[in-house]
Parts: C-alpha cells; structure tokens; sequence
C-alpha cells in the first residue's frame, strides 16, 4: 500500500494546485475588476482542472514504485479515460 | 476531535452495484455539474458498507477527478463563465478548508442528519418554480 510519506506527498500535489489556482483566480479576479481583461483567471481554472490530473499521475508514479501492478493498471485507465475526455472535447 | 479509540474495522461490500451507482453518479456529474457527491456519499455509506466519513473523504477526493473529466469539455465550449467560476471557486475552497477540519469533530450521526438536510434543501429550491 501507499505510506503515509507517500500519501503527504500526494495531498501536497492536491493542496499545491489548488492553493495555486485560487492564487491565480484571486489575483485574477482582483485586476480584472481594474479593468484588465480575464486572462489570469483563466489560468486559474486551467490550473484547477488540471489539479486532479496531476494528481492521478503522481498516484500511477507512485504505485508503479511501490509495483502494484493493480493500482498502476487502475490509475492508467482513469488517466486514459481523462485523455479520451480531452481529446474529444 | 472524536476519537474512539480503535480502529475501526470495515469491509467495502457490493462493489459490482457501487461501480453502476458510480456510473450513473458520474453521467448526473457531468450533466448536472454536481460533481457526483450527492450519489456517491449515499451509495458507498449505505449500499457499501462505508463508514460515513470514510465516504465523505473518499467522495471529496474523487470528485476533482471526475469533475476534470467533463470541466474541460465545458471550457473548450466556452461554456463557462470566468468572473463567476473564480467567484464560485475562492468561496468554496475556502467553506471546503474550514468544511473538513470540522467534520473531524462532528459525530458520523450528525454528519448523516446535515448531508439529509442538505440534500433536501437542494431538492427543494430546485423544484421551486418548476412545479
């Protein structure tokens, strides 16, 4: 199984992005109300959305270290999934 | 902090009818824009034999990922409005940061009652005007 070091590692990933993305929005929101345009928050929501990816990745590194084949076979197929919804977007 | 003092043992049960509630959790997520919670905690509490907050905690850290999934889409349509997704976004991640340090201090029992309640609140401003 994944190791407590190993899980803090993973939720950082999680908190990082987000904490990021809300920065961005923030900072976004803030001068877009000075009358720049939106493109700030617009990274922002990039960067949220791709939180969750980033993270799922970091969980297929991680188990393929640890070798559960399992766990890398699941974590590959909802990265896969992910992609198919991208590129069909 | 409840702390009960052992570890409480359990066993995730059904899986083959939590992966079709999944299914539908994420086909209403991706339409609804509702993330897939609203499904997900009931069927994994109370057909999975999942304790309470081991749901919540397991939804919460499924639905970006399933929100990632259709989010995208949305976005590349231009269906999405900037000023109130940023809006939207700083509020929730800031009611979601206080929302789980105190669900460590609420008893399951009452963690059960707020998500009925809400579920009902939701259901009931939906339906207003419709019917």
């Amino acid at each position: 199984m994944i190791d407590q070091d190993q899980n803090k590692l993973l939720s950082r990933v999680l908190l990082l992005g987000v904490l990021l993305s809300v920065g961005l929005m923030s900072l976004g929101l803030s001068i877009y109300f000075f009358g720049y345009d939106s493109l700030v928050i617009n990274l922002g929501i990039l960067m949220l959305i791709a939180t969750p990816i980033l993270r799922v990745l970091a969980a297929l590194a991680t188990f393929a270290i640890n070798g559960e084949k399992f766990y890398v076979f699941i974590s590959t197929l909802v990265f896969s999934i992910l992609l198919v919804s991208f590129l069909i977007a | 902090m409840i702390n009960l003092g052992c570890e409480v043992e359990y066993c995730a049960t059904a899986i083959e009818r939590g992966l079709a509630a999944s299914f539908l959790a994420g086909n209403f997520s991706g339409m609804l824009g509702v993330g897939g919670g609203l499904i997900k905690v009931p069927t994994m509490h109370l057909w999975m034999n999942v304790p309470m907050k081991v749901a919540t905690a397991t939804s919460n850290f499924m639905i970006g990922v399933t929100a990632a999934a259709s989010a995208y889409i949305y976005y590349s349509h231009g269906y999405l409005d900037t000023i109130i997704t940023a809006i939207v976004a700083i509020g929730i991640f800031l009611g979601a940061a206080l929302g789980s340090r105190f669900a460590s201090n609420i008893e399951s029992k009452s963690l059960r009652r707020a998500f009925a309640c809400v579920l009902i609140l939701i259901a009931v401003s939906m339906l207003k005007g419709v019917i």
